[in-house]
């Protein structure tokens, strides 16, 4: 089943195309790795899943329901951490864990155990009555995920999920991705510029530059759109591809 | 020299290519555009008409007549000179100090100087546009009375000018000074606490004044009486009695008083000057203090405030659903805030200086009936200016966190009406209380006073719709300093929109407000103008219908349309 379907999707800001015909789908059970140069329109397509941004045309479908047409569906059913992790200063980490559970229906007892899950697999027991504003950005970026998963969401959408984590953070999130889409079977969509997470982490890799997606696959299909012998890791393709886009290669969508 | 130049004016870069970004986006909506055009030139033709009418009425007072428009220009600047420095002083320590882009800045090898004064400029402009807008019109009210000559329209420019420079500099310095000495966390605290002190302390300047005399030629004893009241507290020493004289000079097209204005151009030069010195001396070393207390360490969270706003603000949600998980973040944010909660306190001596105003008016021995208008249209006025503090900006003030909002399944009435049912509640209170307190004070019949009490509660009602709606369909989610928020389109929008539906409310009460005062005999007796009356009531429940639903619909609609 496909938990995140894009369909024609087109992205303008003014005379600047940000997406253009983007067609993209992400399995149930999946890791999604999101790449590009900076500007490619990796923010923008994650904001459109997340509905923090609207197509210009197009639609795209999470689990099924349309981001624009039913929102508030399609929201439930999806996790999101943005690439900066702002939160409300004034709260505490338990209290923000509230707050989001309450937004997405959760209360009583059930918020009270599944947010003190949450404090303890991202290692913030030890802050849970802290201030949010004393925060460094790791422990942020960890609280916004611990936010994200609180609800169970079929479908994770995180933006840039290892900047500002220490290693052993890190770590666990890597297994935590593999973990949501293997043995939970949701999907995660995540854009990274570290390449060897997204090789290690991701059964499949888009690329996108300018705004199309030049290529789409596993990384033995990847190798076989870039035009290479084999061997060469994520890297390699990453810029072998990219550099053939800027040298006027031709642009494919992918499903 | 030319290289600090070139530095100040680089450094302003940012700001000045904004500016010429929005200037050179205007032509694309010209619908908005015009709109805003002819509501922002409405309101300043509004306040030249009203004040020129005003000062007609004093000028035609017997025999003081002529001394009142000048003690109320001399009024006017002294209030502007100190709503300027308390303004720029909260301002300063925003922009010179605790703005998020000063860290590349102040990395960078440019010289101190001109980056402190480039930021002071900044921090000046932004607390005083507002001002100049508003004192503008006024001064073209005297024009207009007085018949005054061209020049008096380039000596009003360049006084008004000067007289800002005066305040703004004098703020800098001081939040230059207090933020070396303390954290700027806590200069800020303070300066609210000041500002509060300050706010009261005018009014007792003014008030010890009982201006309503001047319109009463039977109040004094003698002329001398009379005459004497107009010195006090004035002094010759102050910078508003010198630019005042030399606008009465202009008006009255005779010879500028070259004495006062040396003393005031001198006294702008040398601010600027110790302005400049105290930011080269000062700067590096209060931004260094000033980063001290920008955020709090790890482990510090003061557990008093914990506790009071802690679990049990939590209890409720999972029986009152979203909208309480809302008023509790709400309640948290707002009094763990002291920036928030310290103004409060500026509610409170709002609230007591109001109704101390009444007091000393019916002392004044006006009617019942003039105070009882007066008081609906001033009670309307500051729960205006109220709202626009408070209420106006809650939305913008999710802030860069609006994600969260934006990215969660609900449904963004939900959102809005949690946010208007937050700010109702006491917005509604205070109209309500205030009202009934100030007939108390007049001395307004029960029915009036009870009257006066449902009307407000609708414009208090009408008023947070509007602040809501209108915070909703502009919101500035990214501006650093919660205090920016109202400074916008969105800001001077609502202004202008809460302002003329509270005159138009106000005004369409009156006649209904006759007509039941005389109920009784109203039984055996037909309305004398039913057109009127049931015009008036219609026209009521349309404007109220209009200004709760019709902004609440649209920001309800911005809001799920907003791309972050």
């Amino acid at each position: 089943m496909n938990l995140v379907v894009m369909e024609k999707l087109n992205k303008r800001f003014g005379r600047l195309v940000a997406v253009e015909e983007l067609n993209l789908r992400v399995r149930e059970g999946e890791v999604f790795g999101f790449l590009g140069p900076n500007g490619a329109g990796k923010t923008t397509t994650m904001k459109m899943i997340a509905g923090l941004a609207w197509p210009t045309s197009g639609r795209v479908l999470v689990c099924g329901h349309d981001v624009q047409k039913q929102p508030r569906a399609a929201k439930a059913l999806t996790g999101y951490v943005p690439d900066r992790p702002y939160v409300y200063e004034k709260l505490t980490a338990r209290e923000f864990l509230y707050f989001t559970g309450g937004l997405y229906g959760l209360g009583g007892r059930q918020l009270e155990v599944r947010s003190r899950e949450m404090l303890e697999l991202f290692e913030l027991e030890r802050w849970t009555e802290e201030l949010v504003e004393s925060f460094s950005h790791g422990m942020r970026q960890r609280l916004v995920m611990a936010a994200a998963l609180l609800h169970r969401p079929r479908v994770l959408v995180i933006d840039e999920p290892m900047v500002g984590l220490d290693p052993r953070a890190a770590e666990l999130v890597k297994k935590l991705f593999r973990q949501i889409a293997h043995e939970q079977g949701g999907a995660v969509f995540m854009s990274t510029h570290t390449l060897e997470v997204a090789e290690q982490v991701c059964d499949r890799v888009g690329i996108i530059d300018h705004g199309r997606m030049i290529a789409c696959g596993t990384m033995d299909e990847l190798r076989g759109q870039a035009g290479t012998g084999g061997g060469e890791n994520l890297m390699q393709l990453f810029l072998r591809l990219t550099e053939q886009q800027h040298g006027g290669g031709e642009a494919r969508n992918a499903d | 020299m030319l290289t600090d130049l070139r530095v100040f004016w680089h450094v302003l870069m940012p700001k000045r290519l904004a500016l010429l970004r929005a200037a050179r986006g205007l032509p694309r909506s010209p619908f908005r555009n015009g709109t805003f055009l002819l509501l922002g030139g409405g309101c300043v033709y509004g306040i030249e008409r009203l004040s020129a009418w005003f000062l007609q009425k004093c000028m035609e007072v017997e025999l003081v007549g002529p001394l009142i428009p000048r003690k109320l220009l001399s009024l006017l600047l002294m209030v502007v000179l100190a709503v300027l420095g308390l303004s720029a002083t909260i301002s300063a320590f925003s922009t010179i100090f605790l703005s998020d882009d000063l860290d590349p800045l102040v990395a960078s090898p440019i010289p101190r100087g001109p980056l402190f004064y480039a930021r002071a400029l900044e921090a000046a402009v932004h607390s005083s546009w507002m001002v100049f807008f508003f004192t503008m019109p006024v001064l073209f009210a005297y024009g207009r009375v007085y018949s005054a000559p061209p020049a008096y329209y380039g000596w009003m420019a360049f006084v008004l000018v000067v007289l800002i420079t005066l305040p703004a500099t004098a703020g800098i310095i001081l939040a230059t000074v207090l933020t070396r000495l303390f954290s700027a966390r806590r200069s800020r605290d303070l300066m609210t606490i000041l500002v509060v002190v300050g706010f009261v302390a005018l009014y007792l300047i003014i008030r010890a004044l009982r201006p309503e005399r001047m319109l009463e030629e039977d109040s004094f004893g003698s002329m001398m009486e009379f005459l004497g009241m107009f010195r006090t507290p004035e002094s010759p020493y102050m910078p508003s009695f010198w630019a005042a004289e030399v606008l009465y000079a202009s008006l009255r097209r005779v010879p500028v008083p070259h004495l006062q204005l040396f003393c005031l151009v001198t006294c702008a030069g040398a601010l600027v000057a110790i302005a400049g010195w105290t930011g080269s001396l000062l700067f590096p070393a209060a931004f260094s203090r000033a980063q001290q207390g920008r955020s709090r360490a790890v482990g510090t969270t003061p557990p008093l405030r914990g506790r009071l706003l802690g679990r049990w603000l939590d209890a409720p949600a999972a029986l009152a659903g979203k909208g309480w998980v809302f008023l509790a973040k709400e309640a948290r944010a707002f009094f763990r805030d002291p920036n928030q909660w310290l103004q409060l306190l500026l509610l409170a001596a709002l609230a007591a200086v109001y109704v101390l105003n009444f007091y000393y008016l019916k002392a004044a021995r006006f009617s019942w009936y003039v105070l009882y208008t007066v008081n609906h249209v001033l009670l309307g006025l500051v729960l205006a200016g109220i709202a626009v503090r408070f209420v106006f900006p809650s939305v913008s003030m999710e802030g860069r966190a609006w994600w969260v909002i934006g990215t969660s399944p609900i449904w963004m009435g939900e959102f809005l009406h949690a946010k208007l049912l937050v700010h109702l509640v006491p917005t509604c209170t205070l109209a309500a209380l205030l009202s009934a307190v100030s007939c108390a004070m007049i001395g307004v019949p029960i029915f009036f006073g009870a009257l006066s009490v449902g009307v407000m509660l609708l414009v208090g009602w009408g008023i947070s719709c509007l602040a809501i709606g209108i915070g909703a369909i502009w919101p500035r989610f990214k501006v650093e300093n919660p205090a920016k928020i109202p400074t916008g389109t969105g800001g001077i929008s609502y202004m202008i929109l809460s302002l003329g539906y509270v005159m138009l409310m106000l005004l369409a009460s009156v006649y209904p407000g006759m007509v039941f005062a005389q109920w009784p005999k109203r039984l055996e007796n037909p309305i004398p103008h039913p057109g009127w009356f049931w015009g008036s009531i219609a026209f009521m429940a349309v404007l109220q219908v209009a200004a709760t639903w019709l902004p609440m619909y649209l920001g309800k609609r911005r809001l799920e349309r907003f791309e972050w």
